[in-house]
């Protein structure tokens, strides 16, 4: 309910005052001073959560300016301030230069030489001749910018860049800091663009030229009131009679407004033909002068102070007009921030009564039927279109096939099929995917048949590669966690949950299988751990000759495989190389061997992964140990030693692009690297050769371990010894640990 | 602000589908919030309804809500069959009976299952999602069944689409049997420009009423989405702009003090670099500490590679010169400060003299005479060339990246350096950034009326636009 309140509060408060000018123009500062520092000048203390509170975009953005940190704020706003001031300086300063111009232009122009009286159209001319042209450019200007507004625009930009690097360089000299510089920006950012700039410069324009004709009418009031002037016309080459109606035309105005005017009969005596005869009455200077006056009141002043009042109402609308252009990237940096993602929150908790999986004791027998042949079956296992075997062979065991589990009905009739049959089932194995996630509906169906079937559990988890080509080889290790977490949650021994892979069914796999449906497995690390040693033998004493080819290190390989000859079956499942035939394809062999040094390379654990060297070494394994179990399966096709050297190639095309992401420095293609390569791809072949049966997690948890280091100083034997040493200690610490778990 | 806008009612939606299948990484990605919710790779990982909206500038349009996984859809099927009673009874009353019961309650077999639907029941539509990765199977469409009888429309999504294994055509084929024939596919990891559009797009056919606001949302996202390129583009031009107008001078004669110098060098623009990508990845609302796993790209927001390396220059197609690989200056030029200033321009040695007097290397003796045996050190073209293609392909995969992506980011490359760096518009504008030594960040003093001036801005501008170009291309 206060939820909903408050919902129906925020449209209202939205409604709030309109942002102030000023708090706008602190926003730009706030910008142009992070754009200057190449940092957000958030204060640490300062609460997002009530800048991001209400509002939009813009708001928020005031909101945020004004609780930056307080002393940069102080330094803004008297940035700002200084700015105005400075402006408002060279206005000041243009302003009397106006003035005095005017002043300057009204002496000249009554300015008689030789006692001639004042030629009235000149000095009509001067006074208002230069302002007249600049009204006019300004009209040209203003309607060139209100139609087209960019090329119109552009010189008012331009003008007031002008104005605005004079104004900074009043004060560029004493401050120098960056907030200062920051406030100059947003002012021309705010300011000096658009709209605003335009009415700007026009109201600054027309003040000038106010400042000018006040100027002009003060010295020519004090001239005429101090000084007898007398005007004339003349004329050369225009007709005597064009003179009167051009001066009724210009003193039209000025006598509608209430200005002496000269009459037609001044006008003809003004006519100057020679000082002798030229007689002027007071009555007549007096209407010239007044209507001098009146010219310059009425065609210069006026207009102006009109249009400076227009303009400077239209710069006050452009200003309550402005808004922050929010989409500027200055801005856009922010929206992250100030715009964070409202997240309602939990509307319905957590029960904390967990559901369904509740802790059984553990499935046993207790029918008295008699036992009957171990029954399997697959609970949403895709093996069905890989084409694999389907009950797993099995020496000696003939499996009572209960087939897949999808559908309801599947349920209905595996559940039927375990309750009604005859016999009860020696031992129920249930074959699960790893790409299923072990949820509720999976543990209540396994539940539901294991208590039909009255029967121990087996829970089989296959498909790992299925998994791996998901992209998901990382997260493997916490799938098959998960499925154990169920399996041991619903009451199944943990000694009879087994990973193996249906796709790949080794005889590893069959003699897992067959050690759980008699009884529990057992471990058998301990015999083997010397053959790991026998494999560091031949790696210490090989690997530490120099100046090597291809073709050493795959007998180095070949020498290691051979070591595990009896697990032939184990590393079968490497791919083979059809090297039998005489015509082999080359394309065909570097694809193989591109494979497999992939494979190699998903064993590794992330962190070696990374490291170039140990993904070049681990590639390096896979392909050569690829070659090197070929050669073991058809060796008198290998006998053929010429053909190392296209091996070697093809060996090298399979490792290229695991090389060319991770290079890291220069020398990486040094002799020396070389060997480390080979030092570590015989070492890495050995440990996975070793933990072969294993499951894959274990085998990449256990490389991790004995892997740490990637220091190796193995130039000479000894040194190698000595790193090969402790690898092989550190692979006993993981494999120990490993039987702990 | 205008009545009509505050009076929109936000579209709610349900976000429902079997555990795992990423409803809580489609609402990240909805929403562009990485640290919505929980996101792992197992079960039940949401236990609660969880709501979050999306906003146009300020405005929630769209309230997404978040369920627990539905995990026993068999036996939820089978408990709503014997709910039917004797007559025939409609599905949306069966489900209701259902929320009644004692299974349906906290702590109760169902108590999951029913958060979700009872949030179905109280939304507008559903997002049904999907991992097109799975087969389809029974467990599916029981859920299909059960969200029908919901009587809400269901837009299926299909995520995890640009997964290799992922089999989206046999999931269209078996929803447009299930008679649902506006499934939406969007993938949480890796989305492109176009598939969220659709999915709302998707909505619409779906929900008439809420057809403006939708509209509204799309619109919205199109145009953040320009925003979003066209302010990384900038923050790269600035950058760029940066970098290639740093200078510092050190005497050619110390190798030590050299050798210091160009470290030196080296370290802030790695710094300046490291600061761009940081900026980069929160404008794209993701977080540098995202990213805990190791990789070779970019981990915990670094980038794996140095700048100054061969690799760096290699991945992006350009051959650093051998010469300076083995003299330890990749990436580095160096001017003699008088004679053989590559620039060749009296307005290198203009700027040169300034880089020393900001320096504060003369104290007041004869300029040129103390110029004598120093060297100016900048980084060179092929540095830049590598700078702007690293943030290019770094923007190109964070556009492309889903928010609920847990992997390092991985920047795909496939921008040809050479090309991008060389261009036409481009070597001008970091060829007069490059004489004007005051346009740095990176200067010790800087001068700050010369970084806030318009020409600084109008080559930033100039230099945004054109890689605004590269990344989209």
């Amino acid at each position: 309910m206060a939820e909903a309140a408050s919902r129906e509060d925020s449209p209202n408060s939205l409604k709030r005052e309109p942002i102030a000018v000023n708090d706008r123009l602190l926003v730009e500062a706030v910008a142009a001073l992070e754009l200057l520092e190449g940092r957000p000048l958030d204060d640490p203390h300062l609460n997002i959560a009530v800048i991001a509170a209400d509002g939009d975009f813009e708001r928020r953005l005031v909101n945020r300016a004004k609780a930056i940190d307080a002393r940069r704020a102080r330094e803004l706003r008297d940035g700002l301030r200084e700015v105005r001031q400075s402006i408002g300086l060279a206005i000041f300063i243009g302003t009397v230069l106006a003035l005095v111009g005017g002043m300057g232009t009204a002496r000249a122009a009554l300015i008689s030489i030789n006692d001639k009286p004042v030629n009235f159209f000149w000095a009509l001319t001067a006074l208002l001749g230069l302002q007249t042209v600049m009204l006019l450019v300004w009209l040209v200007l203003m309607l060139a910018s209100g139609r087209k507004y960019k090329s119109g625009g552009m010189i008012f930009a331009t003008l007031g860049g002008l104005l605005f690097r004079f104004a900074r360089f009043l004060y560029s000299k004493t401050h120098r800091s960056a907030a200062h510089a920051a406030a100059s920006s947003a002012i021309a950012t705010a300011t000096f663009q658009g709209p605003i700039a335009r009415w700007t410069l026009s109201s600054i324009s027309h003040g000038l030229w106010v400042a000018y004709n006040v100027g002009c009418l003060a010295t020519l009031i004090l001239l005429l009131s101090t000084h007898q002037y007398s005007f004339a016309w003349e004329t050369t080459i225009l007709s005597e009679g064009a003179f009167e109606p051009m001066t009724r035309a210009i003193s039209a105005l000025p006598k509608a407004l209430g200005f002496d005017v000269p009459t037609p009969q001044q006008i003809e005596e003004s006519r100057w033909t020679s000082s002798a005869q030229f007689g002027q009455s007071n009555a007549t200077r007096q209407a010239w002068s007044s209507l001098l006056v009146g010219a310059l009141v009425v065609y210069g002043f006026a207009p102006r102070l009109l249009l400076l009042a227009f303009g400077l109402g239209q710069r006050r609308f452009a200003i309550s007009r402005y808004r922050i252009d929010v989409n500027r990237p200055e801005f856009a940096r922010l929206q992250p921030i100030i715009m964070p993602v409202e997240r309602i929150g939990v509307v319905d908790r957590d029960d904390e009564a967990r559901s369904g999986v509740v802790p059984h004791a553990p499935i046993v027998s207790h029918t008295a039927r008699p036992i009957g042949p171990p029954a399997i079956v697959g609970v949403e296992l895709s093996i069905r279109q890989s084409g694999s075997t389907w009950p797993p062979p099995l020496h000696a065991v003939r499996w009572n096939d209960l087939g897949f589990v999808e559908t309801r009905d599947d349920q209905r009739r595996v559940i039927a099929q375990l309750a009604d049959s005859a016999q009860q089932p020696h031992m129920l194995v249930i074959a699960c995917g790893l790409t299923t996630t072990p949820d509720r509906g999976i543990a209540s169906l396994i539940e539901k048949m294991a208590h039909a079937a009255g029967a121990t559990v087996c829970l089989m988890l296959t498909g790992g590669q299925a998994m791996r080509d998901r992209g998901d080889s990382q997260k493997l290790f916490q799938r098959v966690e998960d499925w154990r977490a169920l399996g041991i949650a619903i009451g199944v021994d943990p000694a009879r949950i087994i990973e193996l892979d249906l796709d790949h069914f080794t005889q590893a796999s069959a003699a897992k299988i067959a050690s759980i449906i008699d009884s529990p497995p057992q471990s058998d690390g301990e015999v083997k751990a010397r053959r790991l040693e026998q494999a560091f033998e031949i790696i210490a004493k090989d690997g530490s000759t120099k100046s090597r080819s291809a073709a050493d290190d795959a007998e180095l390989h070949r020498k290691i495989m051979t070591m595990y000859r009896d697990q032939a079956p184990l590393w079968q499942r490497l791919p083979e190389l059809s090297l039998s035939s005489v015509n082999v394809s080359m394309h065909d062999v570097a694809a193989t061997l591109k494979t497999n040094a992939g494979r190699m390379v998903d064993l590794l654990p992330a962190r070696l992964r990374i490291n170039p060297k140990w993904l070049a070494a681990g590639a390096a394994a896979g392909a050569l140990g690829c070659v090197a179990a070929s050669a073991l399966i058809a060796p008198v096709a290998i006998a053929a030693l010429p053909m190392w050297s296209a091996i070697g190639a093809g060996v090298t095309a399979a490792i290229a692009p695991f090389r060319n992401t991770a290079i890291d420095s220069p020398s990486s293609t040094d002799a020396n690297d070389q060997h480390g390569e080979t030092i570590r791809a015989a070492t890495l072949l050995a440990i996975v050769l070793e933990l072969q049966g294993k499951p894959e997690a274990v085998i990449t948890r256990v490389i991790d371990q004995s892997l740490v280091d990637d220091q190796m100083p193995a130039t000479d034997e000894a040194s190698l010894r000595q790193w090969l040493d402790q690898v092989r200690h550190r692979f006993d610490m993981a494999l120990a640990r490993e039987s702990v778990r | 602000m205008t009545p009509t806008r505050s009076a929109v009612v936000p579209l709610k939606v349900a976000v429902v589908g079997h555990t795992n299948t990423g409803k809580t990484s489609l609402l990240r990605t909805l929403t562009r919030d990485v640290g919505f919710g929980e996101v792992s790779d197992r079960p039940a990982t949401t236990r609660h309804v969880e709501g979050t909206a999306i906003q146009v500038d300020g405005q929630s349009l769209i309230e997404l809500y978040d369920t627990p996984g539905l995990e026993d859809s068999i036996g939820l099927l089978d408990l709503l069959d014997s709910l039917r009673g004797d007559r025939r009874t409609e599905g949306v009353e069966q489900i209701e009976r259902f929320l009644q019961s004692p299974e349906a309650s906290a702590g109760g077999r169902f108590s999951q299952e029913a958060k979700a639907l009872r949030q179905v029941l109280a939304s507008d539509v559903a997002l049904y999602v999907i991992d097109a990765r799975d087969r389809v199977l029974g467990k599916h469409r029981d859920e299909l069944e059960i969200l029908g009888r919901c009587a809400r429309p269901v837009v299926p999504v299909l995520n995890f689409v640009a997964n290799a294994t992922a089999q989206t055509a046999l999931w269209r084929e078996h929803l447009s049997r299930a008679n649902m024939h506006a499934v939406a596919e969007f993938d949480t990891v890796v989305i492109d420009e176009q598939s969220e559009r659709r999915l709302l797009e998707k909505m619409q056919t779906l929900l008439d009423h809420h057809r403006a606001t939708l509209d509204q949302l799309i619109q919205d996202r199109t145009r953040q989405r320009e925003q979003l390129v066209r302010a990384s583009a900038d923050l790269i031009a600035d950058l760029l702009i940066d970098v290639a107008a740093h200078v510092v001078i050190a005497p050619a004669q110390d190798a030590a003090e050299m050798a210091r110098t160009m470290e030196q060098l080296k370290q802030r623009v790695r710094e300046r670099e490291q600061q761009c990508v940081n900026s980069l990845l929160s404008l794209h609302r993701f977080r540098p500490e995202d990213y805990a796993d190791a990789s070779v790209q970019i981990s915990e927001g670094r980038w794996g590679v140095d700048l100054f390396s061969p690799a760096a220059m290699k991945q992006f197609g350009i051959r650093a010169g051998s010469a300076a690989v083995a003299g330890g200056m990749i990436g580095l030029t160096v001017d003699a400060m008088v004679g053989g200033a590559s620039l060749g321009a009296g307005f290198a040695i203009g700027s040169a003299i300034g880089a020393l007097l900001s320096a504060g290397h003369t104290h007041g003796k004869k300029v040129i005479d103390q110029m004598r045996g120093y060297s100016q050190l900048r980084c060179d073209p092929t540095t830049l060339q590598v700078l702007l293609a690293r943030q290019v392909s770094l923007v190109r995969a964070l556009l492309r990246r889903g928010h609920a992506s847990v992997d390092p980011i991985r920047t795909s490359g496939g921008v040809d350096a050479d090309k991008a760096g060389s261009a036409r518009e481009l070597k001008p504008l970091l060829e007069e950034a490059s004489i004007r030594p005051q346009w740095s960040r990176l200067e010790s003093v800087p001068d700050f009326a010369a970084l806030a001036g318009t020409a600084r801005r109008g080559v930033q501008d100039r230099l945004a636009a054109f890689i605004t170009k590269s990344i989209l291309e």
